[in-house]
């Protein structure tokens, strides 16, 4: 049985009955493994997304414990940039420093959740802000995938499977990636959706609500 | 019992003069900011620490002084103070350098106002702990305090590549721990190209794969608090408005991209770092 052959015939049950996320978990029908993307939200840098790539790993690793679908795992970073100049990250900084009077290391700290900033008033500023920014990032999901999709197809024609993490606003990009992958392929891709924002998960889904 | 008598006579009022003498110069005339200074430093390194006094009296003839313990290699500056009102605040600045040879541990001592004719002690003296460390191979240059954020790419005194206040940062904060040091500095050390405004156009993405390496090598070493670690000292090297809109213009580039890291096993990371690695 070629590896085509076979991954149709075991994504299909795969999608039927498994849950997302026990469905990267490699599978030795797919002797070439699993490559699985972290697709991070708004208000990430691609520095921070390599952070974030780097604890989902040693999450899902620790849950793994010693199964050897480990081996058949790699983690990579397919970076959003969901802030783009006009409205993104540079205004979030602008707006933080008119808050705290000055810039400070904190920004990071704040930006990275170390960091909450009990002040009510500055609660008021940036709040209502980020959420004005993140509601603009979603109408501009249509962004640059095309690098994501190129490189999802070619894994999967390697006979890999893919599957994106995706986080908050990278769903809508995840969601757009996979309307470009090969359609004979598209069985060996799946997404899994944390904190989605969008009204739908491209492909079969469970949710916790 | 006469002589027992004469004696109590005598030393009772004595006794009660000397316990008013003692509480009339405990009278605090002094606050220091910070109320104590807790230092830790590598020997042969240079100490640079600036202090504010604020008097609630006035005060005239007014001299500093440290504790003999810090006299041989501790100095202050000014070595005679000006006359003082109440309310009034001066800067004092305590430099020096710890010999080399400096046993290893705690000094403490106290840096203390001494005013008027008599020169009494003003209270209250600033208690000093000054933890002395051994010295290594990565001995640090001294901080370079606000100057070392007037420019992108700060100050590198002794021109091994990586800003001194990150330097500092990296080995104070993860102090008998090599390996984790060897490789947050070389993560810090790309993170930095980041915010370079003369590296050149078009390498972000090389210098992102770069920097995704170095991370694998961190997670290698630091485990449970590998996202805070890595979080924080990001904010450590991209500490300046100036340096954070560079590296969100660095950033700009790398939008769609796709990034592989090492591509090294979690078990195998240790090849992504550039260094030799201490036995644990």
């Amino acid at each position: 049985m070629n590896c085509k052959t076979r991954m149709l015939q075991v994504a299909l049950y795969s999608y039927l009955s498994l849950l997302p996320v026990s469905w990267a978990y490699g599978d030795p029908s797919y002797p070439k493994g699993t490559i699985v993307f972290y697709g991070n939200g708004v208000f990430t840098t691609a520095t921070q997304a390599e952070f974030s790539r780097v604890e989902l790993e040693k999450r899902v690793f620790r849950e793994l414990g010693n199964s050897g679908t480990k081996s058949l795992l790699t983690f990579k970073v397919a970076y959003n940039r969901t802030h783009e100049a006009t409205h993104g990250l540079l205004d979030v900084l602008e707006a933080f420093i008119q808050a705290r009077q000055s810039f400070s290391i904190h920004f990071w700290h704040w930006l990275a959740g170390l960091d909450t900033f009990g002040d009510p008033g500055f609660q008021a500023i940036m709040y209502p802000l980020m959420a004005e920014l993140a509601e603009k990032a979603a109408l501009q999901s249509n962004a640059n995938v095309q690098e994501h999709v190129d490189k999802y197809n070619e894994l999967l024609l390697e006979c890999k499977r893919v599957v994106v993490v995706a986080h908050s606003q990278g769903n809508f990009y995840a969601n757009t990636a996979a309307t470009g992958i090969e359609p004979s392929l598209a069985n060996a891709f799946g997404i899994v959706s944390v904190a989605n924002p969008a009204s739908l998960v491209a492909g079969p889904y469970t949710t916790l609500f | 019992m006469g002589f027992t008598k004469s004696v109590l006579l005598f030393a009772t009022p004595c006794l009660l003069s000397f316990v008013v003498a003692v509480s009339v110069q405990a009278a605090a005339t002094i606050e220091w900011d910070p109320e104590r200074l807790s230092i830790r430093q590598t020997q042969g390194s240079i100490i640079n620490q600036t202090l504010t006094v604020t008097f609630s009296e006035d005060a005239v003839a007014l001299t500093p002084l440290v504790t003999p313990s810090f006299e041989s290699w501790l100095t202050v500056q000014p070595t005679m103070l000006p006359d003082m009102q109440a309310g009034q605040s001066l800067q004092i600045k305590l430099s020096g350098v710890i010999p080399a040879d400096e046993p290893l541990g705690i000094q403490r001592g106290v840096l203390q106002i001494r005013s008027g004719v008599n020169q009494s002690n003003l209270a209250k003296p600033i208690p000093i702990a000054i933890t002395i460390i051994e010295s290594s191979s990565d001995s640090l240059p001294p901080d370079p305090g606000e100057e070392g954020k007037l420019t992108l790419m700060g100050i590198d005194s002794d021109g091994d590549g990586l800003r001194d206040d990150v330097q500092r940062y990296i080995y104070l904060t993860y102090l008998d721990q090599a390996n984790v040091q060897r490789a947050l500095r070389q993560f810090s050390l790309s993170l930095q190209k980041t915010i370079d405004p003369l590296r050149a156009v078009g390498t972000e993405r090389e210098l992102a794969r770069e920097i995704g390496s170095d991370i694998d090598c961190v997670s290698y070493f630091v485990d449970e608090s590998f996202y805070d670690t890595v979080q924080l000292l990001q904010a450590e090297v991209i500490n300046t408005y100036d340096r954070t809109r560079q590296h969100l213009a660095y950033d700009k580039e790398l939008s769609g991209g796709i990034f592989s890291a090492s591509g090294l096993r979690p078990s195998e990371r240790y090849k992504a770092c550039d260094f030799e690695i201490a036995p644990q």
